[in-house]
């Protein structure tokens, strides 16, 4: 278990689309982390397509650095997606969007079986042109739970995104049979 | 849709496990009263939900708190029946 | 040119002619089946040179179709949007060039496009099925002019006479092979051997040609019975009319399964038929509930077919309604539903992301509680307050504003959704002011629930839809708008409550549990009933007044208690219980049925203080019980468990005993779908399952009785605690072979022999209610 964030990733900066893999609970930590350190730079933009964004840790986490906790909190915007075609209305929504912007799971709403695969990733080359728009301007960071290399769909978002941070968790140590 | 928020009683239940080695090195004794504590915590766990308080585990102190205070409204009472009561 | 008046029975698409309908005629019994010419429209939006692409597309393709540009209105944008429309000749060729389009295409927006028949032509006809209705015709049987002569919100109108023929095999195929077909026209009776195979197709063809039915009314019909006589037809060479258009085959859709709210739903094979109606009544959804009449109300009002609308679940039924209300206000029904939560703080996302309001009960036995209950509360809600996926958002100009969610909700507009619901709403009401009065004898009285009924599955079903994913019109703000709402409306009720001087003992979403000294009867609670509805604007009614009624806690801690887990006796004796063992889906019959009757004998004292007095007797009742188990004389289908599979029985990681019987299934080559139930028997050992539907019949030796006994403890001291008896002293009473407070094999004596038994007898043993009151505390 990772408990201090380890080396200090750097911010998104804006022209870049960048893209982070790494296994909880190391991954809800950066997110938690990376929000509330951009919450106290500025407005923050978080579109969550996993249903998963912990705004009750975020919470902890902002009122361990400081006093200014619920300016803090409302500088932090959330907007959710639970089908693809929510996701990209959202891309499109914030494609014009000045602050810089997390977008976490977007690939869990192109699990959908319901619809089919081709369109699904038709639909995934709409949602890359949104977000590369949105890259240009702003700080957009993508943060993806590990998947198989060959998914079809993290290997297209690979190829899009100009840097990937990929953390895999690490092979524990023997340990001591006590503990 | 929805519910991205963990519902009241799995937050108040990751609360309580995050004082899980607290309550490891207490006394025995003690680990009862700070099981008691948490029951009645969860006593208001509705209430809790309404408030919606951003730091939950706030909610909880403030409802063993009022728990206590209960009690000791209770005790009180009591003490004043006991006076009230003609001595034999 | 002929003119008659008829009945609508059913419709379906036809390459060549349109609509097929048939009619049932009210006088000689006549049948009819006539076409509609029904030129279908859908329409596309896009970048105006993607239009012009798929406008020469669309003219290279080999259907007639009619292209037009048009101005249409689009829910959630404010002015009319310019579209594409597209007429094709028939439904069918609508459907046709929709499925080229959407390949071809598939980065435009399509409006009207997946629209079932039966809306359409119910939008622009304004009939319904089973409607009555006035029909002009031509000589060659087509339709000039149709029009329907009742409406779908009428109370009691005139049924069509069907001709029904009932079908079954004459025991579950499931568990043992059927020997005959029974068959039921009116009150004649007909039973054919299944060996018989020939003899029964030719009994079968005849009976069909005879009486012509309208409905086939099947047991195991769509997943067994229909099929079975599918493969007799193919082997002998004999065709059954079991459609009455010659024309076509029986509709086989094949089963499936699929996820939903977490859970999976399992979906069995359906067969349908042209030209009658065929309702297989163990795959009906809710027929246990509301029967055929709740069936035929279900597709009056969501003008679905029939045989789909007893196949479909209330969701579904709702999303028809709002199609419905859609198509008839000229509002674009979106291919794919589209909008996107709006963002919102972090701040308040916590404040939005909530349920309904719960208020946690007091623990222990209360005397003479009113429970009152708001009718219909989300719906209601959705109606008064306007809320709709288009009226909730910012900058509505006159609107009303929410802070805790941070949004407006229109109140120029009437929303959609508020629109859909309405007259379903008034039907309710309507039929339960009826209900009232009528005497349960009436003619009346069992249709009219049947349809309350139905109402009350698509109200409540429209809650969670407006929040659901996939719904063309639902919205999450909505959705959060109405919970918001609803907790207000409770709080309001309860601060109502308690400066009328009624302590609240219990809140749950939309209903609340109030109690007064001195206040026993319904008039006594009509002031507050009048304070709620004058402070929150919602309709409230006393559900019913509880003689005494008993909150539970939760069985890991005593001291912390559950919502919604609770017994009572009303005043008129009836029981109310929730939450217990009773009625869970998992109990098996015995156990349900000694919890049942020990209810009972509760609800036989006069009050909360001659409760006690009832303890002898469920003492023996509960030695009588557990000395049959040991015997051996429960019968075994009275201990059978039932329970759901949750997942695939490879995804399990400790197999659950559901998932060990599922597996013994498996191992016999019966696979079960997650979603499907499996039955099965506790036994002893390993792997201390057996699977009811295995080929062989359990013996009833291998039962382990030691623990249906203890289940059968567990599920009387749920219902006992409340009176003050501790678990291990039930289990000592119980299972030691005597009655506490006489000697071994005697029945104990009188009530108050009984003190030791109890945790604190003090407690138990009031006479006054005071002390009842104290235990309360």
């Amino acid at each position: 278990m990772i408990n201090r964030f380890p080396t200090p990733l750097p911010i998104p900066f804006a022209g870049s689309l960048q893209m982070l893999i790494a296994p909880n609970p190391f991954r809800q930590q950066v997110v938690t982390h990376f929000i509330a350190d951009l919450a106290r730079r500025g407005p923050v933009q978080v579109l969550d397509g996993g249903n998963r964004f912990d705004v009750l840790r975020l919470n902890r986490e902002l009122r361990g650095r400081g006093r200014d906790f619920y300016p803090l909190l409302k500088r932090i915007r959330v907007a959710r997606a639970f089908t693809c075609y929510q996701m990209i209305t959202l891309l499109e929504q914030n494609s014009g969007s000045k602050s810089p912007t997390l977008v976490l799971n977007p690939l869990t709403t192109f699990e959908d079986e319901s619809v089919p695969l081709p369109e699904r990733l038709r639909l995934l080359e709409t949602a890359l042109y949104w977000l590369e728009k949105a890259a240009k301007h702003t700080p957009t960071l993508l943060v993806l739970q590990p998947r198989p290399q060959e998914d079809p769909f993290l290997a297209r978002l690979g190829e899009a995104a100009h840097q990937v941070w990929a953390f895999e968790r690490p092979t524990s140590p023997k340990q001591l049979s006590y503990l | 849709m929805g519910r991205t928020v963990s519902s009241i009683t799995q937050t108040f239940l990751e609360e309580k496990a995050a004082f899980a080695r607290f309550r490891r090195a207490l006394r025995h004794r003690d680990q009862q009263a700070l099981d008691d504590l948490f029951a009645s915590a969860r006593k208001h766990l509705s209430a809790a939900s309404y408030a919606s308080h951003a730091l939950p585990f706030e909610t909880f102190l403030l409802a063993m708190l009022l728990e206590e205070h209960k009690e000791v409204m209770r005790l009180r009472q009591k003490i004043a029946d006991l006076d009230d009561e003609p001595h034999a | 040119m002929p003119e008659f008046t008829t009945w609508l029975l059913d419709l379906y698409p036809d390459p060549e002619w349109g609509v097929v309908l048939w009619l049932v005629d009210e006088e000689e019994g006549r049948r009819r089946c006539l076409y509609h010419p029904f030129p279908t429209t859908f329409y596309v939006h896009g970048d105006f040179h993607r239009l012009r692409e798929l406008w020469r597309y669309l003219e290279s393709q080999p259907f007639p179709l009619q292209l037009s540009r048009k101005e249409r209105r689009d829910l959630f944008v404010e002015d009319p949007i310019p579209v594409l429309e597209v007429k094709a000749t028939t439904p069918i060729s609508q459907e046709r060039v929709f499925s080229r389009l959407k390949k071809a295409f598939p980065d435009l927006t399509y409006y009207d496009a997946d629209i079932p028949l039966d809306l359409r032509y119910a939008a622009q006809t304004g009939t319904f099925p089973l409607a009555r209705c006035r029909v002009e015709a031509g000589e060659e049987g087509e339709i000039h002019d149709i029009e329907a002569l009742d409406s779908p919100w009428a109370i009691d109108p005139p049924s069509p006479p069907l001709r029904v023929m009932a079908l079954s095999p004459d025991c579950n195929p499931f568990h043992e092979a059927p020997r005959a077909l029974k068959v039921r026209l009116d009150e004649r009776h007909y039973r054919f051997p299944f060996h018989e195979e020939r003899g029964l197709l030719i009994k079968l063809r005849a009976l069909l040609h005879k009486h012509d039915p309208d409905l086939l009314l099947t047991v195991w019909g769509d997943n067994w019975l229909i099929p079975k006589l599918h493969e007799l037809e193919k082997k002998h060479h004999i065709r059954l009319p079991l459609n009455r258009d010659k024309g076509r085959d029986v509709e086989r859709r094949p089963e499936r399964y699929y996820h939903s709210y977490g859970g999976v739903i399992y979906r069995g094979p359906q067969v349908r038929a042209f030209g009658r109606l065929h309702i297989s009544t163990e795959n009906t959804v809710m027929y246990h509930d509301y029967g055929l009449e709740g069936v035929f109300e279900m597709a009056r009002v969501t003008r679905l077919r029939v045989q789909t609308a007893a196949r479909v679940s209330p969701g579904t039924g709702i999303s028809a309604m709002q199609m419905l209300t859609a198509l008839q206000q000229g509002i674009l029904v979106p291919w794919h539903k589209q909008q996107a939560e709006r963002p919102k703080t972090a701040y308040h996302l916590l404040q939005a992301d909530r349920g309904g309001l719960v208020f946690q009960p007091t623990i222990g036995l209360h005397p003479h509680v009113a429970e009152i209950d708001f009718i219909s509360m989300y719906p209601s809600i959705m109606e008064h307050f306007n809320i709709s996926p288009e009226t909730v958002g910012e900058g509505k100009p006159g609107g009303t504003y929410i802070p805790e969610l941070e949004m407006t909700i229109d109140q120029e507009h009437r929303g959609l959704v508020p629109d859909t619901l309405q007259p379903l709403l008034e039907k309710r009401v309507k039929l339960k002011q009826e209900l009232a009065h009528l005497h349960p004898k009436d003619m009346r009285y069992e249709p009219f629930k049947a349809q309350a009924s139905a109402h009350k599955w698509l109200l409540v079903t429209c809650f969670g839809y407006l929040g659901y994913k996939n719904a063309r019109f639902g919205r999450i703000e909505a959705h959060e708008a109405v919970t918001a709402y609803g907790r207000e409306a409770l709080l309001r009720a309860k601060e109502a409550a308690e400066e009328l001087g009624f302590r609240v003992l219990h809140m749950y979403v939309d209903g609340l549990w109030v109690q007064k000294e001195g206040v026993q009867e319904g008039e006594d609670f009509q002031p507050l009933l009048e304070e709620i509805l004058d402070r929150t604007g919602l309709p409230i009614s006393l559900d019913g007044i509880y003689r005494w009624v008993a909150f539970l806690g939760s069985r890991q801690d005593k001291r912390v208690p559950v919502a919604n887990r609770y017994f009572g006796v009303y005043q008129n004796g009836k029981l109310k219980m929730r939450g217990i063992e009773t009625r869970r889906h998992d109990t098996p019959p015995w156990i349900e049925e000694v919890q049942l009757e020990i209810l009972h004998r509760l609800a036989e004292a006069p009050g909360l203080e001659s409760l006690p007095d009832q303890l002898p007797g469920i003492h023996a009742l509960l030695q009588e019980e557990l000395g049959r188990l040991r015997k051996g004389e429960i019968p075994l289908k009275e201990l059978l468990v039932s329970q759901k599979l949750s997942r695939e029985l490879e995804e399990y990681k400790v197999p659950s005993p559901a998932a060990r019987a599922a597996g013994q299934l498996a191992d016999t080559g019966v696979d079960l779908a997650p979603g499907q139930h499996v039955r099965f028997l506790y036994t002893r050992g390993e792997p201390g399952v057996y699977a009811w539907d295995l080929p062989e019949r359990p013996v009833p030796s291998i039962v382990d009785t030691e623990y249906y006994a203890e289940l059968l403890l567990r599920a009387a001291h749920t219902v006992l605690r409340p009176l003050g008896v501790a678990e291990d002293t039930l289990r000592w009473w119980t299972f030691s072979n005597a009655g506490y407070g006489a000697p071994p094999g005697e029945l104990p004596g009188p009530a108050t022999q009984l003190a030791p038994l109890l945790e604190n007898p003090q407690r138990v043993l009031p006479h006054l209610p005071a002390r009842v009151t104290a235990f309360n505390s």
